[in-house]
């Protein structure tokens, strides 16, 4: 009988501690949910799930680029060709991918980039690889990376014009001299593709507003066909006086 | 070790967009003043605003086959791989686009009837002197010029194709303005 009343109290002792435990441990849980809500992050935030897929996307500049510019890339190539490059030309947006040579984390990105012109979601987008230049990194490593006829830059001072802070970082440029429009860093190509996408649609919607011809946007596109036909505000010829025009 | 003093950011994912900017941008005059300059095997550009230069590099694969310098310029992405009077390049000109391709030739072209010496690099040229017939692959709407020239002891082809035959006179000055940032040394 003695017996059975110890197992009892033994028991009851276990149940007790269980019991302390688990109190415990709800009270921790319960404190690390209030500091995460001083924080500032909610759990039912869908948002939230969003970034365990990688990518974080807002409508926000940059602080590391001044809004707008960018700088054509003089360099090498990992043959040796000397090059400037610009950014900023064609119909195209440009995708500058930062990466180096011996990062374990950009080898995927060496793996994925393959041509010049990529075609992601419904956008193509030209495709530039920038390694630290030549005295920084080896060209014949990044030359051994490549994947087929993709363009790799070797430039140091590209990544100080872009302010890059490590690698692998990734800066969008808009074209016809549209300037950075996104910056940032990814893990994975997927993330990388999301963002693509996401800025392949934006670009998408955002020449859709101009195409509703309000005044301001008659004003922009005649501005952009003016520059694009070499006249720059306050050309002279924009202006002329009385009688300089025949007939 | 290479690369040693920047960081990996390969454990974060952070990217950022700005929307709705204008598709146009006015260039400032910061970066109008400093242009970027390409310089090899005695071969300098200084690159006007709006074009793109790439200067491929004189190869001796060691068995007595030497490739000259090629400097190739135009006003539209110029792709990695590229022919030395455009291929893959001349397809891509719109109405206001230019592509330009100097080529160096060897020794036994300096001072030919082919390679008439000169004593300036031609800065300038003639619109009259573009015809279809000059390109080197037909596209229609599209025309070229071909100037031979020995300057320096060296001899070269300049090759000038124009996105549209129509535009010659209105896109000649950004040619000139590119060949106007042309300096070639002598031959040593």
């Amino acid at each position: 009988m003695t017996a059975v009343y110890a197992i009892v109290i033994a028991l009851s002792l276990v149940i007790l501690f269980l019991g302390v435990l688990v109190v415990g441990l709800l009270r921790s849980h319960a404190e690390v949910l209030k500091r995460l809500d001083r924080l500032g992050v909610r759990l039912d935030d869908p948002e939230l799930h969003r970034h365990e897929t990688t990518l974080a996307v807002r409508a926000a500049g940059s602080d590391s680029v001044d809004p707008g510019a960018y700088k054509d890339i003089v360099g090498t190539t990992p043959e040796g060709d000397t090059v400037s490059v610009s950014p900023g030309l064609g119909e195209d947006p440009t995708l500058l991918a930062f990466l180096s040579t011996s990062c374990s984390s950009c080898t995927n990105f060496w793996e994925r980039f393959n041509a010049p012109v990529s075609l992601i979601g419904r956008t193509r987008f030209r495709v530039a690889v920038v390694t630290l230049g030549p005295d920084e990194e080896s060209p014949t490593r990044a030359a051994g990376l490549r994947r087929g006829s993709v363009d790799v830059l070797m430039s140091s001072q590209a990544w100080d014009d872009y302010s890059v802070p490590g690698a692998p970082y990734f800066v969008l440029v808009a074209p016809d001299g549209g300037g950075v429009v996104g910056e940032g860093t990814a893990s994975t190509f997927a993330a990388l593709e999301e963002f693509l996408t996401d800025a392949g649609n934006d670009r998408d919607w955002d020449r859709s507003r101009l195409s509703d011809r309000t005044d301001a946007d008659r004003e922009k596109i005649v501005d952009r066909d003016l520059r694009n036909a070499g006249l720059e505000p306050n050309d002279p010829r924009l202006y002329h006086a009385p009688g300089d025009i025949d007939g | 070790m290479l690369a040693s003093s920047r960081t990996t950011l390969g454990s974060t994912t952070h990217l950022v967009i700005s929307m709705a900017r204008p598709h146009y941008r006015v260039v400032s005059e910061d970066h109008e003043r400093s242009r970027p300059i390409v310089e090899a095997h005695g071969l300098i550009v200084v690159v006007p605003s709006g074009w793109e230069v790439r200067l491929r590099r004189s190869l001796d694969d060691g068995e007595g086959v030497v490739s000259y310098p090629v400097v190739h310029a135009a006003t539209v992405p110029l792709p990695p791989d590229r022919g030395d009077y455009g291929s893959n390049v001349v397809e891509s000109l719109g109405t206001h686009d230019v592509f330009v391709s100097l080529v160096e030739f060897g020794e036994e072209a300096v001072d030919t009837d082919l390679f008439p010496k000169v004593e300036a690099f031609p800065e300038t040229i003639d619109a009259s002197g573009f015809h279809p017939r000059q390109l080197q692959r037909l596209i229609p709407g599209q025309a070229g010029q071909q100037v031979f020239f020995t300057f320096g002891g060296r001899a070269f082809c300049l090759y000038v194709v124009l996105g549209s035959y129509a535009m010659v006179n209105q896109v000649l000055p950004t040619v000139e303005g590119l060949l106007a940032g042309i300096a070639i040394a002598p031959s040593s």
